[in-house]
């Protein structure tokens, strides 16, 4: 990063050695001091820069002012349609299409076949077999494979003695391949081109040789490609019938028995499409034909495949073997003399291919961006060529000057910034722990760098993350719940952003105040109770709803206890009903009959077991002597009470009505005058009640009470 | 001396403390706190700190007298000012921790082995006047503060346990507390002149505190469900006129003190009544005796005791310190030894006695710390 450092230590040789020393001493600390100074932050950011390798918080390329490293293009949005997405999946699907390959048309020229069993040197009928492999994405299902005659040459053939009948005449043994044979349909394929050489030499074959696994010069990862593509090919040697010479049932006329096959792969294109084959000199190692068993019903399994045997023995395969060797070149048109085998002539490969535009998809990001620089650059009156040098101050003196490659490189975190804004704004953003000012100089920048002594490092953040997500905020063990926050954003009239380098001419807070909006609020909720920070997985739980709190109950039985002029039961029977009234929210007089109902229900058995009959009873009358309830609720209630009562007792339920009847007259004598004589006079008329009184406060007459308590204790006994 | 044995006006008193050193620390803020740690065995090194301003202070007692700074903590917000602090331990590691807490109401745990802010509590409302240890286990902290509430945590999982206060509570700043030995009552007391005694072994609470070791945050989406108490089982006004900033178990009654130049020793409910059936209504409390002094009418002064609760020692506004000794069979009969030194003459804030009461450590509103040895 740093590849020319000159040191300024310019010593006066005018003045004496001693002090010259002194004075060499006296820079050599101050440099050490430099040195360790800078240190500190620089380790702090290589440490950073190393975590934001293994697991980055944030992407520089969604950054606003990294331009450069975005890959998405913001033109199109303009133009966006929502139809216009069915038509990008369609396109999606016909991946082979939109590929650009080297060129139109491969060329193989063969060179010559090259034996060491062939005693005779005759011509070899060469057969170019193109297998399209078809890969599916699911496992189980079957592959298929097909097979496309690409044409036949006839070749050479070259005995181990050297000797050649022919003085390799190039003329005539080229096979051009259209580029459309390997564009077809849609699907992953993969395309592998085997040459089949047939000799009708009955000479007999060592089967050593069949056993011999071919490897190539110059194949290029089609064995250590992820693909199982590879595989197909191996049963082929590893078949130990193969040493029997046989024939394809592709061209069965062609080949009598006698004949020899031999045969050879050069995968093209692998199943991502990505050519494999580059211009050059190829020699292939075949390897005696067996039979092509495409069995239906084979599926595709791992085989340990001897790979390194040849290596191991320390035998040159391309010795041992059969060679076919053959000059490959990709070119626009077919060569001069070539034997061209026609494309298959589909109206949408050629659509495609005349309309075939070189697409950036498959360009790496880094290319894109070295391009996108480039582009820039000449926007920018050719800034990278400009030379940018880094002058390090301490004690405002220059300790050091290096000056950076052309590459926009941050020199802490070796990250491609990609223009001089870019990285400028980078470096004071990023690495805020130094001072960045720039200078110009005549073709080229300086960037003045120096150590921020008002460096902030403390949190600025929202507090919510501090104090709910210790310990979680991001968790590497997958998502965890996070606090909802509203982020206030503010929607004035976007401002146009201009990329100036004069901002940074300026010391960092001499700089125009920039927009420094607060990213949402920093809001932190709090327990009512225990005022501790509410964490974000208990924020939809809220226990302090409830109405009738244990203080407020106990607070309401405390108070009531205090009274003296109740006894006992009564005061049983009104911190029932208080907390009856209070749990279920009573807070109107025409809520009354529903809530002698409920407390019924729910107070009833536990009235039974104190034997507090009476106190409820005259709590009932007292609320109609208050004007509260209708008498008719009374008998009503006292009905269900008594329906209760049985129940509980075993006793077979009867209906309100006999119920009502059952009342005993002793209890019924005291309140027959203050009743109606009608009680059918049911209509719910709540008006007529005085709604100013609180019914939650029963309010007992001493005497009244003094009776009641009497009354219960006789029918205690 | 023979003269006063003789006479028998002023009776010999045994207790006698000669001062070693003091020293004087460099913020100029009243020292409010100062504890010895008493979960040390013999031979440790003796270890107090102190807390005043910001800071939080470890000194070591060296045998021969002087004092040495182990440890100094500065909190990060210079308006912290700290008022109490308590000495616990790790029950699993074994390691001290020093608990301090104040004016900002955060609860902070150092560590004195690592050296840092091992955690803290955040919660109360208001500042903290007082931290207390369970005498039974290590990890329950009561807290006393401003906010009208005294509050358990459990210092294991991080929670807080059960909240003392709310309707029949305090209705002022609390300023003092006590859990007494058996770890059954906690007594506390404050600006509204009452002295509360809350039981802790009540079936809820000693649940809650159970529930609380269980409770692990990490691993559940529900918040620790904390006990509120709001009902006192003994609550009385009777005692003092004023503020009450100190009080202290001493067995079965109580000790307890406001700015009226005495220390009272009291007992809830009648003399007889052993059994403490305490009664929320029945406020009635027995006074055993009364520890006069002079010159302490300022209020957030505090008497200690040593560990065995023999000594009983009180700082004055005008820097003198009475000391009792009180393992006498009738309280009476305790007297009280008058500390002074000519250099000291500021509010004695807080005392200490080691374990043993052998040193007597004070400390003053002039952040200066004295060191006392007892004369044998």
């Amino acid at each position: 990063m740093r590849p020319k450092t000159k040191e300024k230590n310019g010593i006066d040789h005018d003045h004496t050695d001693k002090k010259a020393q002194e004075d060499l001493s006296r820079r050599k600390a101050e440099y050490e001091a430099f040195l360790t100074a800078f240190e500190k932050p620089t380790q702090i950011y290589r440490f950073l820069r190393a975590r934001h390798f293994v697991s980055p918080i944030f992407l520089h390329r969604t950054l606003s002012y990294m331009n450069g490293r975005s890959n998405r293009r913001i033109n199109t949005r303009k133009s966006f349609q929502i139809d216009s997405i069915l038509k990008k999946a369609e396109a999606a699907h016909k991946p082979n299409t939109k590929q650009s390959y080297n060129s139109e048309f491969l060329n193989l020229t063969f060179q010559g076949f090259y034996s060491n069993y062939l005693t005779s040197s005759s011509d070899i009928d060469v057969e170019v077999l193109l297998v399209k492999k078809g890969h599916r994405r699911r496992k189980n299902s079957d592959e298929v494979l097909m097979e496309v005659s690409l044409g036949h040459i006839q070749v050479p053939c070259k005995v181990k003695s050297g000797a050649t009948n022919r003085k390799s005449p190039v003329q005539g043994l080229t096979l051009s391949i259209s580029n459309q044979h390997f564009m077809d349909g849609s699907g992953h394929k993969t395309y592998t081109l085997v040459p089949l050489e047939t000799c009708s030499n009955d000479n007999d074959i060592s089967s050593s040789a069949a056993g011999d696994e071919p490897a190539s010069k110059k194949r290029r990862s089609t064995r250590q490609s992820a693909t199982g593509e590879a595989l197909v090919s191996l049963p082929m040697s590893t078949n130990s019938s193969s040493s029997k010479p046989q024939v394809t049932d592709l061209s069965p006329s062609k080949r009598p028995q006698e004949k020899l096959a031999f045969t050879a792969e050069l995968t093209v294109y692998d199943v991502q499409h990505k050519c494999l084959l580059v211009d050059g000199e190829y020699e292939l190692i075949t390897y005696p034909q067996a039979c092509v068993e495409t069995d239906a019903n084979a599926k595709t399994q791992w085989e340990s495949a001897p790979v390194a045997e040849g290596a191991s023995t320390g035998v040159d395969p391309f010795k041992e073997n059969e060679r076919v060797k053959f000059r490959l070149v990709w070119s626009k048109a077919p060569l001069k003399g070539a034997v061209e085998c026609t494309a298959p002539s589909s109206g949408e490969a050629e659509f495609m291919q005349n309309n075939c535009i070189e697409s950036p998809m498959t360009a790496t990001t880094e290319e894109l961006i070295m391009k996108a620089d480039s582009l820039r650059s000449k926007d920018t009156g050719d800034l990278s060529k400009w030379r940018v040098f880094y002058q390090f101050l301490f004690n405002n003196s220059v300790k050091q000057q290096t000056e950076a490659k052309e590459d926009m490189r941050c020199p802490w975190c070796v990250m491609q910034c990609s223009t001089l804004y870019s990285l400028l704004k980078h470096l004071r953003l990023c690495h805020s722990r130094f001072n960045f000012k720039v200078q110009d100089l005549p073709r080229g920048l300086r960037i003045d760098v120096s150590i921020n002594d008002c460096y902030d490092g403390s949190y600025a953040g929202n507090p919510q993350d501090l104090h709910s997500h210790f310990g979680f905020a991001y968790c590497r063990n997958g998502p965890t719940r996070r606090t909802p926050i509203t982020y206030v954003f503010r929607s004035d009239k976007p401002k146009k952003v201009i990329n100036e380098l004069s901002e940074f001419y300026l010391m960092e807070n001499e700089a125009p105040p920039g927009q420094n909006l607060v990213q949402g609020h920093n809001r932190l909720y709090f327990h009512t109770l225990t005022s501790q920070p509410v964490r974000p997985c208990e924020i939809y739980s809220d226990s302090e709803d409830e109405m009738d709190p244990e203080w407020l109950r106990q607070k309401t039985m405390n108070m009531i206890d205090e009274f003296t002029d109740v006894n006992e039961g009564e005061k049983e029977v009104m911190k029932m009903w208080n907390i009856h009234t209070m749990h279920h929210n009573y807070v109107g007089d025409y809520q009354l009959p529903i809530a002698c109902h409920t407390f019924v229900e729910e107070y009833g058995p536990k009235i039974i077991q104190k034997g507090l009959f009476q106190n409820f009873v005259l709590h009932l009358t007292n609320l109609y002597d208050f004007g509260l309830i209708r008498p008719d609720l009374i008998q009503r209630t006292i009905a269900e009470f008594i329906d209760l009562q049985n129940s509980l007792s075993g006793s077979p339920k009867q209906s309100k009505r006999e119920a009502q009847e059952k009342i005993p007259n002793k209890y019924m004598s005291p309140w027959v005058k203050y009743l109606p004589t009608k009680t059918e006079e049911t209509q719910e008329n709540d008006s007529q009640f005085d709604t100013d009184d609180d019914s939650q406060i029963c309010e007992c007459d001493a005497k009244n009470g003094e009776s009641a308590r009497e009354d219960g204790m006789e029918s205690q006994s | 001396m023979r003269k006063r044995n003789i006479k028998g006006k002023f009776k010999r008193n045994k207790l006698q403390y000669k001062c070693s050193t003091y020293l004087k620390e460099d913020h100029g803020q009243p020292v409010f706190g100062v504890q010895f740690n008493y979960h040390t065995k013999d031979g440790d090194p003796v270890l107090f700190a102190t807390v005043g301003s910001n800071r939080v202070t470890v000194y070591e007692c060296e045998e021969s007298g002087k004092i040495t700074l182990v440890q100094a903590y500065i909190d990060a917000d210079a308006d912290e000012s700290f008022y109490t602090c308590a000495w616990t331990y790790d029950d699993v590691s074994h390691e001290p921790l020093l608990v301090a807490a104040g004016a900002r109401g955060i609860i902070r745990f150092l560590s004195p082995i690592s050296m840092h802010c091992v955690k803290h509590f955040i919660g109360h409302g208001q500042s903290v006047n007082e931290l207390k240890f369970h005498p039974k286990d290590p990890n329950i902290l009561m807290s006393v503060s401003k906010d009208h509430a005294l509050r358990l945590w459990n210092c294991k999982t991080d929670v807080c346990v059960v909240i003392f206060g709310g309707v029949d509570g305090h209705r002022d700043e609390v300023l003092s507390g006590d859990i007494n030995l058996e770890g059954t009552m906690i007594v506390s007391c404050g600006m509204d002149h009452s002295l509360k005694i809350w039981r802790i072994d009540k079936a809820e609470i000693t649940n809650a505190i159970e529930e609380s070791y269980k409770y692990t945050a990490n691993k559940t989406n529900k918040t620790f469900k904390t006990v509120a108490q709001h009902y006192p089982d003994f609550s009385t006004r009777d005692i003092h006129r004023n503020y009450v900033d100190c009080v202290k178990w001493m067995g079965k009654v109580v000790l307890s003190k406001s700015c009226e130049n005495r220390i009272v020793c009291w007992k809830p409910g009648s003399l007889d009544d052993l059994d403490f059936t305490l009664k929320p209504t029945d406020s009635s409390v027995s006074i055993l005796h009364q520890f006069d002094f002079k010159e302490c009418d300022i209020w957030f002064m505090r008497f200690s005791m040593d560990f065995w609760q023999r000594i009983l020692a009180m700082g004055t506004q005008y820097g003198r310190v009475f000391v009792w000794d009180i393992d006498v069979d009738d309280p009476t009969l305790a007297r009280a030894t008058v500390l002074t030194h000519s250099k000291c003459g500021s509010a004695v804030r807080q005392t200490n006695l080691s374990k043993n009461g052998s040193i007597l450590i004070y400390v003053c509103d002039d952040s200066t710390v004295w060191r006392w040895d007892r004369v044998r």
